[in-house]
């Protein structure tokens, strides 16, 4: 404030609510942790496009890891199931009125909910099969693991519909984390952002499916 | 654009509502078609002979109406699902039968006269004003660039019509969020360098409950704005402005 204070007859409160903080912790770990993780968990899954060796290879480097268990609880764990919660919470809170109102916009937000519903099922069955069950089996994931599971009656589809909701839920709320956190503040900076979250997203999409088509050995395989 | 049946002869569906908290139903009316006649005229019209299609004497639709220029707000019902005011809404443009509703996010007092009174409120809570009454001549108050002057007088074009609040998913009775249209304001006073003495007060004021942070991004309320106030910049800016305050009171 470059002018005399001499005006200020009412003095700041720092009164900032735990409602703003909760939501702005839930925006952030969307991005932090979590979309940070997806862009790994693609990273590591991509491994199967070269078959089972290789795959193996990748996750029993990561098993591997220093702390790992704290990594996963700390890092994945806890930060998915906050942003659920808080996320579930901000889903009922809203009326979606897209019969009313066709703008693409407002069927985004409709749609990041919807997604953000089916990731809750998608990702607790995930985790369950391919890291609870398994511990308490004391089976070790692998290639072959995955491709058992996946060939269950659903399971592609299944598998489909998440990797395709987890990719739109997370272009879709890095574009609104932009202007959450105002670093896009413009119509024309959040229609740029807007093209840029839509390649993301584009791009995601299309390494998630060539991954999970790798353990059917139907993956195109780019390299020179 | 004229009815079917006849086209001399404009049908226009009202929802009727006797009290606060009483049913409501459709009645059907026609009136005589003129060029140029908007929803107000039809309303007029309806007043001097209020029966409906069956010919059943009924009492006179209500409305609030001003100015008649779209600066005032008064008339704003939604009119073919649409939230917008009846002054502008040209009956040679709009789409036959044309559907009259009040407002679905405010009290129905009668007709389509809903209680705004809740967006004052909202106007009140981040302090939609420069306090500079006192005792003494406070003097001129600091000069501003031209540049500045244009994008605040865009902001301030608003008029308190509430259609971004209607076209809002987040906002309603439902919901604490305050909406665009305060938001809006809290830019509008923060952007001038006499308001902006209070900048963190009115920040504050959105930060709390059913502050900015509610907003979900559906961006109805920029498509649906009378005036084309640019409510989504309003409202990132708030969240930046917001967010740098959070993180200063954090660390400073």
């Amino acid at each position: 404030m470059p002018h005399e204070t001499t005006l200020d007859v009412t003095e700041s409160s720092a009164q900032i609510g735990a409602s703003f903080w909760a939501k702005k912790l839930h925006s952030l770990t969307g991005v932090v942790p979590i979309g940070a993780f997806l862009l790994e968990h693609f990273w590591t899954n991509s491994y199967a496009v070269y078959g089972p060796k290789a795959f193996d290879e990748a996750v029993e480097k990561l098993r591997s890891m220093p702390y790992v268990l704290f990594l996963e609880v700390g890092m994945i764990g806890l930060p998915i199931l906050y942003h659920s919660i808080y996320g579930i919470m901000i889903a009922v809170a809203g009326r979606p009125n897209n019969l009313r109102y066709h703008y693409a916009r407002n069927w985004m937000y409709v749609l990041q909910r919807v997604t953000g519903v089916i990731l809750l099922l998608y990702i607790g069955l995930h985790v369950y099969e391919t890291r609870i069950e398994s511990s308490i089996k004391g089976v070790t994931v692998t290639f072959d693991y995955m491709v058992k599971e996946l060939s269950e009656p659903g399971m592609f589809l299944f598998y489909l519909t998440g990797i395709l909701s987890a990719v739109f839920h997370f272009a879709n709320g890095l574009w609104s984390f932009l202007i959450g956190w105002g670093i896009t503040t413009t119509e024309k900076s959040m229609k740029r952002s807007a093209y840029v979250c839509t390649a993301i997203g584009v791009g995601l999409g299309l390494v998630g499916i060539n991954a999970l088509l790798g353990f059917f050995g139907k993956a195109v395989v780019i390299n020179f | 654009m004229a009815n079917e049946t006849d086209p001399k002869m404009v049908e226009v569906h009202v929802k009727r509502q006797e009290k606060p908290g009483a049913p409501s139903q459709w009645e059907v009316f026609r009136v005589k078609y003129r060029p140029n006649l908007n929803v107000i005229a039809v309303l007029q019209d309806l007043q001097i002979r209020p029966v409906t299609v069956e010919g059943k004497a009924t009492t006179p639709p209500a409305w609030e109406s001003a100015c008649l220029e779209e600066v005032c707000g008064s008339c704003s019902m939604l009119i073919n699902g649409k939230p917008r005011q009846a002054c502008t809404a040209l009956i040679d443009q709009l789409q036959q039968p044309i559907r009259l509703e009040p407002f679905s996010k405010f009290p129905v007092i009668r007709d389509l006269i809903v209680d705004r009174s809740r967006m004052f409120d909202h106007l009140k809570q981040v302090r939609a004003w420069i306090p500079v009454d006192g005792t003494y001549d406070l003097g001129q108050g600091p000069r501003y660039s031209q540049e500045l002057a244009l994008t605040r007088y865009k902001m301030s074009e608003c008029m308190t019509c509430g259609c971004c609040l209607e076209a809002c998913p987040q906002y309603g009775t439902h919901s604490p969020f305050i909406g665009p249209q305060a938001i809006n304001q809290v830019r509008l006073f923060n952007t001038h360098p006499t308001g902006a003495l209070n900048a963190s007060e009115r920040l504050e004021s959105v930060m709390g409950e059913g502050g900015i942070t509610d907003c979900g991004d559906a961006q109805n309320c920029v498509k649906v704005c009378p005036k084309k106030i640019p409510l989504t910049e309003s409202i990132a800016e708030v969240s930046r402005a917001t967010t740098l305050h959070a993180i200063k009171t954090l660390v400073g």
